[in-house]
């Protein structure tokens, strides 16, 4: 009983990083219909600059480099809106899911060129230590963790539900065209919620180094584990990111401590298959009629 | 500086004549990938996940040749059980996928090419994470008569009735609908198809390669071939082939430059300047003899092109059962 809570809370501290990440893939998605395939390595981007920051700049506070890592990763996303998906947008989403995938992979083999192939430290750490709590280990780190994603979920929810750029962004993911004749401006709101998704991404990245550490391909599992926790939440559902993420730490943690931790992944996937045969909206997706 | 470049080239020739098995292997899994991508339109981007089910197949029975028949007939037995268990599970991953449109198919190929992978990493008589070492029954000869083959089936499928179907489902579907055509069941055959010809693929890799692990069917090979029907052109026969050829060349001219390090950098830059620049891929729909200098020479029936540019509504209505 008590392994079966470690793994819990163990998996609660993952799923809610994966939460935050899932969040971008679903703003991303509820506004321009894109599977953003390169979100995974916003987060590496994040970690690095946070790793850099903190390397160069020494005795920056924590919440600093924090601070800049979200901005530096949001930056790198709205540029690569603007560069790579802006001008598919109205042609066949196959093409922007190409350009997506396209990115995803340069910016990984960029990674590789600029900071080096082999994973390296990070250079900052969490205070080292635990509460022990009916048998179960509460390590800071995780505390730390889950309390920073809830937060940042906080802020997230204020700016998307009390302000005025927040209500622009509800307005635009539910009818394109209709916000920009209501005089929204689109493209900046599509900017803001790619730079929102990528920062909230960065901060991940930053956590996840300061607990393992960062290398250039640390982005493709999380990204891909937070992608499947948007599906299962129901892609472009907010509240189902947060569920969903939480579910597949916990689901992934389950399966790493009682079967095996090589099929860690394949799970993930599995359940993405379940879920795109059973239920392809989600817990929380709204049925989309798809016209073809 | 003109030394270098004659150099350059006599480093090539050796290199070329010893990646000769690796082109024909990717020749026949982009083709595999067009027949999905190019001809029914669909998505897939999890193309390395039935080339390694077809790889390990056939290895597993080369390697432990459980029937103690002589090798040729090993080699053959093998291959033919890629074939068809590849395409087995190409139409197992066919059933969910097949509900889903476009972006999400793809995202429900790669979840499969995942799974097999993670399911490879585990599986302790194929090597597991070591990988296995596999004879090289498959000689250049076989491997090119078989890319043969394959360009000849894909060739015929093209101009028939059956790809006309196909075609159309892929311009129109509620059109296709209209006039009978059964959409799921085509979607299928194309999808185990398509798997089958992986499989191939995967049976001549094994066979040549002289050893597999499942890093070597990871999601980079998947883009690798994406990037060869992407560039070539989705649904051009000819405009892949050729795009197949390169693409496998470039990595070993990039060696040669001392370039290794930016291989996938550069796949990736392919990838996203095509999508941009010219989605449609260099030859678009458009085959090899459709080149002015080149039409003159050698054209395929008139008519069939035609009928197959107008995606096959006038013809089809006979052929539907």
């Amino acid at each position: 009983m008590s392994d079966f809570l470690q793994f819990l809370v163990n998996g609660l501290s993952v799923g809610s990083m994966y939460a935050l990440i899932a969040l971008g893939y679903t703003m991303v998605y509820g506004i321009i219909l894109l599977i953003n395939f390169a979100h995974g390595e916003f987060m590496m981007m994040g970690a690095f600059i946070g790793s850099l920051v903190i390397g160069y700049l020494a005795g920056i506070p924590l919440v600093l480099a924090l601070v800049i890592a979200m901005v530096g990763a949001g930056l790198l996303a709205v540029v690569t809106e603007r560069i790579a998906y802006r001008p598919l947008r109205d042609k066949n989403r196959i093409y922007v899911l190409t350009a997506a995938i396209a990115v995803s992979v340069l910016l990984q083999n960029l990674g590789r060129v600029l900071f080096g192939a082999s994973s390296q430290p990070f250079p900052a750490q969490f205070p080292q230590g635990s509460y022990e709590v009916f048998g179960i280990f509460l390590e800071y780190a995780q505390l730390i963790v889950m309390a920073l994603c809830i937060l940042l979920m906080g802020v997230l929810w204020v700016i998307v539900n009390k302000t005025k750029l927040g209500t622009a962004m509800r307005a635009t993911a539910q009818d394109l065209d209709a916000a920009r004749l209501m005089g929204i401006n689109v493209n900046f709101v599509i900017s803001f919620t790619f730079f929102i998704g990528a920062s909230l991404a960065g901060a991940v990245g930053v956590l996840y180094g300061m607990q393992y550490s960062i290398d250039p391909l640390m982005g493709i599992q999380p990204g891909l584990a937070a992608f499947v926790a948007a599906v299962l939440g129901g892609i472009g559902s907010i509240p189902g990111a947060m569920v969903g993420g939480l579910i597949i730490g916990v689901t992934e943690n389950l399966v790493a401590g009682y079967i095996s931790s090589t099929y860690q992944g394949a799970i993930t996937f599995v359940i993405l298959i379940i879920v795109l045969a059973v239920k392809p909206t989600g817990i929380f997706g709204k049925m989309n009629i798809v016209k073809v | 500086m003109l030394e270098a470049i004659m150099g350059f080239f006599l480093a090539l020739g050796p290199t070329v004549y010893s990646i000769l098995d690796l082109i024909g292997v990717y020749v026949i899994l982009a083709l595999g990938l067009n027949m999905i991508n190019g001809m029914a339109g669909m998505f897939s981007i999890g193309h390395a996940g039935f080339w390694a089910v077809g790889s390990y197949t056939a290895a597993a029975i080369t390697v432990y040749n459980p029937f103690g028949t002589p090798w040729p007939v090993t080699f053959v037995t093998g291959m033919v059980a890629a074939i068809l268990f590849t395409a087995f599970i190409g139409g197992v991953v066919a059933i969910p996928c097949l509900r889903l449109a476009g972006d999400y198919l793809a995202i429900a190929t790669l979840g499969f090419a995942m799974i097999i992978v993670a399911l490879l990493y585990n599986m302790e008589f194929v090597g597991a994470a070591t990988g296995i070492s596999t004879p090289t029954y498959a000689s250049k000869g076989f491997i090119w008569l078989m890319v043969g083959v394959t360009l000849l089936i894909y060739y015929r499928l093209q101009f028939s009735n059956l790809g006309r179907i196909i075609q159309a489902i892929r311009e129109d579907e509620i059109a296709a609908s209209a006039i009978g055509i059964n959409k799921v069941r085509y979607k299928a055959l194309v999808f185990v198809v398509g798997a089958g010809i992986a499989g191939l693929a995967g049976a001549l890799h094994a066979n040549s390669a002289t050893y597999l692990n499942p890093a070597g069917f990871e999601f980079d090979q998947s883009i690798k071939v994406l990037t060869m029907v992407v560039l070539g052109g989705l649904g051009s026969i000819t405009g892949v082939t050729v795009a197949a050829i390169v693409l496998t060349l470039m990595p070993e001219i990039l060696r040669l430059l001392h370039l290794d390090a930016y291989q996938m950098l550069v796949f990736a830059g392919i990838l996203l300047l095509m999508v941009l620049i010219r989605p449609e891929g260099v030859m678009g729909k458009h085959e090899l003899w459709d080149l002015p200098f080149l039409k003159k020479y050698w054209q395929p029936n008139k008519v069939d092109v035609a009928v197959a540019t107008m995606t096959g509504t006038s013809k089809v209505k006979g052929a539907v059962q």
